[in-house]
């Protein structure tokens, strides 16, 4: 049994629980344990947070790692902005010692010390290299007859120097993992372009936003997809309100269910539409996703 | 005393008539089956726009039956001994398995073997037994043997039963020879643009390479001259400088040298065949500096290439038709423009096997592999004495340049070797 | 001071080396040419380096430079490897001090402080999570008031509080004409 820490974030526990909730039952179906990460924040986005003070951005973001790093565990996200935030923060204290120096400084009136032994993982990251295909692939129980248009997400992969999962460019790991549940991952135009919301953008301007998300899913229709599966709470939101609010500002309707990747994956394993929260999203999930 | 020089292309072959010329003897060793080089796979030159087999057939035949020239092809060198004046080289001989000008070409029409042709850049066939291209030299067939069948399995000899001069029993063998000195002239490779995957080299057939619109070009091409992309003639054509040039991403800085020009020109023949167009050419900065090229660059320009600034960033497809995407940095705006063929105008990189040699030779390679030079001032000359560079080996450079810089090798060569002689 | 010595000042956690990659910007375009914000808005990566460059203060108060949705592309390709994106990121930390920061910022930056999250749970939220099987209230700083505390202390330390007009009374922003 292999035992993780969970980092929420915002998104997942605050709007999308179902990605909680479904994490958590994938996860321990294959022996994995998640225990809470108590005292958590926001992680803070690195986007958002970090073009506000960087320095304000890195000592929240550290708090959160020094959380799990002194529980021994090493932490997971179900958000590509959390991952953002959370790894590169690890990384930078990791190679410099005086950020490390100086944030150990500013935590320890609460009694917190980083010391750098845990590692930040993405989900994506236990599916693929925990768990791994051969075992998702055995674990179908309720094969996905589907196609399915996969979202990466930025932050996820890049920068990729950082984030170590190799090219930003062609990516297969989230179509792999699509595909273990049965389902086909079709290739669409603008399959690696940014959902819209990142960097106080869908906060601060929200029409450009969602003219991001609307071109994604205008090159998303074009090749007959039943639904998008993401990685990250925050494109999920995006990707699933976003519809809502595409409809109310420019009058187009998509009607496209969104699921994050460990909701497909429970519904490969049996599990029910209710149990994984897919009935609480915005947009509908279709007959093919309804079990 | 004898003189070796390695590779047959342009610098290789000047340095070793030029030696020749002077009274010494000479080894050639080339590693392909013919002499000639990547030039032989260039049409025409720029800024003059001579065809290029006009000045290299006679070059090549002049080494191919220079009385002091010994050449070795399908060779590689194995090891080198001892110093300046007094080498001992180590040369592994392959076999060709036909005799030098054996052509009938029977043979190829009953082999069964078809693997893509290295020499057309893929863009066509040949055979396991074949030959190398029109005006190859030494002239005649080869068998190339990691694609034969009897040397795969056994399984076939057709060849042999259509003719008589085929000999499967050849085998390699390694020579050891004594020279003076020693021109490194082993020339260089094209850019791999898939490490660019944001070009989708590999995914779209109308996305080539600025050596596979050589071949096009090339009235002994694959098409006869015709440039055909997807069974048609492009209506719409962008170049894409600076692939795998000026990019430290794929850890090559440098400039390349020769890809502002011989885009120029392969627009320039671009326009000839087809007067009706659109052609672009995606740069960042405009490196005409040889001469006569500004002035070319300027008649590219007026046969109506649209230059625009702003390096290629992405290409996808849209339905039938690729579409590039890049910014206008003059204007400030990005844009997409669709076009049924993008050239890349991939880079200089230095020859595949080029560590192994410097390991051979005793000889140094900088940060990207390319020989190094003694010093900006004697720069055909190694550290190691008696070695020389000459060509594209040594860093990016035209025909012309290589030429040179075979020449001034060959002086140094000349000279150092008559003093050992004395 | 100038510009950059702002900006590597404001980033220095990214470090002085990231701020300072947008010299050697050859102004070739392939970040604007792949920004898939500069295909909606007015947000041109190359411009903004170039007006780094040129230590230009005007781009403080363009807008335009909050339309990063810091997607990393440009930064993944870049010849020159510019770190485009943590440079944004720097650089917009100088337009905030110098109050260059939008209501609706101003407000998410509120929230942490505030709650710990920049979108906290309400009540909707809370009876989902009942509903899948999960503690109504997340183990988060929602549950734990002392964790809000730490964050709120972090805030006060770093100004945060003060570069975005927290008012610790109301708990809400101050009132502050937008620049």
């Amino acid at each position: 049994m292999k035992e993780y820490a969970y980092f929420l974030g915002c998104i997942t526990p605050n709007r999308y629980p179902g990605i909680e909730a479904a994490t958590m039952k994938v996860l321990k179906n294959f022996d994995i344990e998640t225990r809470d990460l108590n005292g958590a924040s926001c992680c803070p986005a690195p986007g958002v947070f970090g073009s506000f003070d960087l320095n304000t951005w890195l000592l929240i973001a550290a708090r959160n790692v020094t959380l799990a790093d002194m529980m021994g565990l090493d932490v997971y996200v179900t958000c590509n902005g959390c991952y953002g935030s959370l790894q590169e923060a690890d990384h930078l204290l990791k190679e410099r010692p005086d950020l490390k120096d100086w944030v150990n400084e500013n935590l320890k009136d609460e009694g917190l010390e980083y010391k750098g032994n845990i590692e930040v993982k993405h989900i994506v990251e236990l599916l693929y290299d925990d768990i791994g295909i051969k075992r998702l692939k055995e674990a179908v129980v309720a094969p996905l007859d589907v196609k399915i248009g996969a979202h990466y997400g930025c932050h996820f992969l890049k920068p990729s120097a950082i984030r170590g999962h190799g090219s930003s460019e062609r990516p297969t790991i989230l179509d792999e993992l699509i595909e273990a549940t049965g389902a086909k991952s079709i290739d669409y135009k603008d399959k690696l372009m940014c959902c819209g919301a990142g960097g106080g953008v869908r906060t601060r301007d929200l029409e450009s936003s969602l003219t991001f998300t609307k071109q994604k899913f205008e090159s998303m229709k074009k090749v007959e997809i039943d639904a998008t599966v993401n990685t990250c709470a925050f494109c999920h939101l995006q990707m699933d309100r976003g519809q809502v609010e595409i409809k109310e500002m420019f009058g187009k309707e998509f009607n496209m269910p969104v699921l994050f990747i460990t909701q497909l994956i429970g519904l490969s394993m049996g599990m029910s539409t209710e149990e994984l929260g897919l009935d609480m999203h915005s947009m509908p999930m279709t007959e093919k996703f309804i079990r | 005393m004898k003189g070796l020089v390695i590779g047959g292309g342009v610098a290789g072959l000047r340095a070793a008539l030029d030696i020749a010329n002077a009274g010494f003897d000479i080894y050639l060793v080339e590693r392909d089956y013919s002499i000639g080089g990547r030039s032989a796979q260039i049409t025409k030159s720029y800024p003059d726009l001579t065809n290029i087999k006009d000045v290299l057939k006679p070059l090549m035949e002049e080494v191919y039956n220079h009385e002091r020239i010994t050449l070795l092809t399908n060779s590689e060198v194995l090891g080198l001994e001892g110093e300046a004046g007094n080498f001992k080289v180590k040369i592994e001989k392959k076999p060709r398995y036909v005799p030098d000008g054996e052509s009938c070409e029977k043979c190829i029409e009953v082999c069964p073997v078809e693997v893509p042709n290295e020499f057309n850049e893929g863009l066509d066939k040949r055979k396991a037994i074949f030959v190398p291209f029109s005006y190859a030299v030494p002239d005649g067939c080869v068998i190339d043997e990691t694609n034969c069948l009897h040397f795969k399995d056994g399984s076939c000899s057709r060849c042999k039963e259509v003719c008589d001069g085929i000999n499967f029993d050849q085998k390699a063998e390694t020579i050891e020879i004594d020279v003076g000195s020693v021109v490194v002239a082993t020339g260089f490779d094209p850019f791999d643009p898939n490490l660019r995957p944001e070009l989708a080299y590999d995914k779209y057939d109308g996305v080539i390479t600025s050596l596979e619109l050589e071949r096009l070009l090339d009235d002994d091409g694959p098409t006869g001259g015709k440039v055909i992309i997807n069974g048609e003639e492009p209506k719409s054509i962008v170049f894409a400088h600076c692939i795998g040039s000026r990019d430290k991403k794929v850890d090559n800085p440098y400039c390349s040298r020769i890809c502002c020009m011989y885009t120029a020109k392969e627009a320039y023949m671009l326009r000839e065949k087809l007067p009706d167009a659109n052609i672009t050419a995606c740069y960042i900065d405009m490196r005409a500096f040889g001469k006569g090229c500004e002035e070319f660059y300027e008649e590219v320009q007026k046969k109506q290439v649209l230059y625009r600034r702003g390096v290629a960033a992405e290409v996808y497809s849209n339905g039938g038709n690729l579409v590039l995407r890049a910014e206008d940095t003059l204007l400030s705006e990005p844009y997409e423009s669709t076009a049924d063929m993008i050239v890349l105008a991939v880079g200089v990189e230095p020859k595949e096997g080029s560590s192994e040699l410097a390991e051979n030779l005793g000889i140094k390679m900088d940060e990207y592999g390319f020989f190094v030079e003694k010093n900006m001032y004697d720069p055909v000359e190694t550290e190691k004495e008696g070695i020389f560079l000459a060509g594209c080996c040594q860093g990016p450079k035209d025909i012309t340049d290589s030429i040179l810089q075979g020449g001034a090798a060959a002086a140094k060569a000349i000279g150092l070797m008559g003093r050992h002689s004395n | 001071m100038s510009l950059i010595e702002d900006v590597e000042e404001s980033g220095w956690v990214l470090g002085k080396d990231t701020i300072d990659s947008i010299y050697a910007c050859m102004q070739c375009g392939k970040c604007t040419g792949s920004c898939p914000s500069g295909r909606i808005t007015g947000y041109r990566t190359r411009v903004l380096m170039n007006k780094l460059q040129s230590g230009d203060k005007s781009i403080l108060e363009d807008p335009d430079i909050w339309l990063c949705t810091t997607c990393y592309t440009c930064y993944e390709r870049c010849p020159r490897e510019v770190k485009t994106t943590d440079v944004i990121r720097a650089l917009r930390n100088v337009a905030a001090k110098e109050g260059y920061m939008s209501k609706a910022h101003r407000a998410t930056a509120m929230y942490v402080i505030k709650t710990g999250h920049a979108v906290p749970i309400n009540d909707a939220t809370k009876k989902l999570r009942k509903k899948l099987g999960l503690s109504e209230i997340p183990p988060t700083t929602h549950k734990y008031p002392e964790a809000l505390k730490a964050i709120q202390a972090i805030s006060k330390k770093m100004k945060f509080d003060k570069l975005v007009g927290f008012d610790w009374n109301t708990m809400n922003l101050e009132e502050r004409e937008e620049k």
